[in-house]
């Protein structure tokens, strides 16, 4: 039973006190996420819970797949890689050619990207926040704001981190906004998040703009979070609205945001490397 | 008040895992924006049956892992839960003595005075709520008379 009834009322109004200070300082600081990533592992176990039994279905199908499955399985990646392969032949002097041309123009550029796969342990259920958790953290050297891709085109960038795993923000997320280009054109622009996994809206673009239905949009490097020229999203519809500034225009996500399993966490390379007369000669001479 | 205060807890730590990992787990859509606050209705419950088990400190702590589990600001679930389980614990041998039906529309009441604090909070941070942030504590009110079933033999122990 309760003990008084004014003491059991001043601990429930310092408990909610407390609770609005942690919010006030959560929202406007970033001084608990130490306390965050820590907490973050003592509820790892429920996320690896929910987790285990579409892992452990993924391990039997593995275990059990038939012995001519695996062979299909095999000999069309084997064609993919060559193909892939004879892609990256091309790639390589086309980054050479792309050096030389930006020594013409006399900018520097970054170059070279390292990645990491991590694996999808649990989604966020509430449907207007977009966010997953991957089952690599700061134990893999995950920091956030790293830009995070799969196969197809980017999905977010990192939000949290703990030691075990860390939260994304997918591109499709309210809160979430992504620079971006018009990959025919260089047009440059800002892609929201709408809440709607298929869907990117382009709220700062005029009613005049050299914007077309299937135009590419890749990330622009501007802000330095995202690698520079990964595919993001495709022009879905464009609406113009005469009598007011924007028009209304949505993208359709690259990436299968709601279907991947595998994603590729991204660390950029953030040394310039600066085209001066010295490194010319010395990439010359490697 | 139960004799095997013990097993009690366990329960209920028992219960709150559960309840943990069916707040995560990914449903059909439908069953996802109808799934209720199940945390907060074993908090809940565990407020109602023995009174003084259920200390601020687990509330706090509790509410706590929840904001980190379901990756919101620090804080939220916190004030949200400690809030109506306050309100619960404030009139618990009121609600204990009600008829089931009516019990339930409170307890749906007390679900819909969570939510609108974290309304409150997400409203504050600029995020959009769509109409079925609302859908719990609908379902939330029909599952109590579930929970209640399921319950009943710890209850009256």
């Amino acid at each position: 039973m309760f003990s008084t009834g004014s003491s059991i009322k001043l601990r429930f109004l310092l408990a909610l006190l407390l609770a609005v200070v942690l919010i006030a300082t959560d929202q406007y600081t970033d001084k608990l996420k130490p306390v965050r990533s820590a907490l973050s592992v003592l509820v790892y176990p429920v996320r690896y819970i929910v987790d285990l039994p579409s892992q452990l279905l993924r391990d039997i199908d593995q275990q059990f797949g038939s012995y001519q499955h695996l062979l299909d399985d095999n000999k069309q990646l084997k064609q993919q890689a060559f193909i892939n392969n004879v892609k990256l032949l091309k790639f390589a002097a086309l980054e050479t050619e792309n050096i030389r041309l930006r020594s013409l123009l006399d900018s520097s550029f970054t170059l070279g990207e390292q990645f990491l796969i991590a694996e999808l342990m649990s989604v966020n259920l509430a449907i207007y926040e977009h966010t997953v958790v991957v089952n690599k953290g700061s134990r893999f050297d995950v920091h956030d704001g790293q830009a995070v891709l799969d196969a197809h085109g980017v999905v977010g960038q990192v939000m949290n981190t703990s030691l075990l795993s860390s939260e994304i923000i997918l591109i499709t997320d309210p809160n979430h906004a992504i620079p971006v280009q018009v990959n025919r054109n260089g047009l440059q622009t800002v892609a929201v998040g709408t809440g709607k996994i298929n869907q990117l809206s382009l709220p700062f673009l005029s009613n005049n703009t050299d914007i077309v239905i299937g135009d590419l949009l890749v990330t622009s490097g501007l802000g330095g979070t995202f690698p520079q020229g990964y595919p993001v999203a495709v022009i879905e519809s464009i609406v113009k609205q005469p009598g007011k500034p924007f028009a209304v225009i949505q993208a359709k996500p690259s990436a299968f945001l709601n279907s991947s399993r595998e994603f590729l966490i991204v660390w950029n390379n953030s040394q310039l490397i600066s085209l001066t007369k010295e490194e010319k000669k010395s990439h010359a001479a490697e | 008040m139960p004799r095997n205060n013990h097993l009690s807890v366990l329960h209920y730590a028992m219960a709150i895992f559960i309840a943990m990992i069916l707040s995560i787990v990914q449903w059909a859509d439908i069953v996802c924006l109808l799934a209720p606050d199940w945390v907060l209705l074993v908090l809940l419950h565990w407020s109602l049956s023995t009174t003084n088990e259920l200390s601020i400190t687990k509330v706090w702590s509790l509410s706590l892992l929840m904001d980190v589990l379901m990756g919101q600001v620090l804080g939220q679930y916190v004030l949200s839960y400690a809030l109506s389980i306050f309100l619960a614990k404030q009139q618990y041998k009121r609600i204990n003595v009600m008829p089931l039906f009516q019990q339930s529309f409170l307890i749906a009441c007390l679900l819909f005075l969570a939510r609108l604090v974290m309304f409150c909070i997400e409203k504050g941070s600029n995020v959009s709520v769509p109409i079925y942030f609302w859908s719990p504590v609908l379902t939330g009110g029909v599952v109590w008379f579930m929970m209640l079933f399921l319950f009943r033999p710890l209850r009256f122990q």
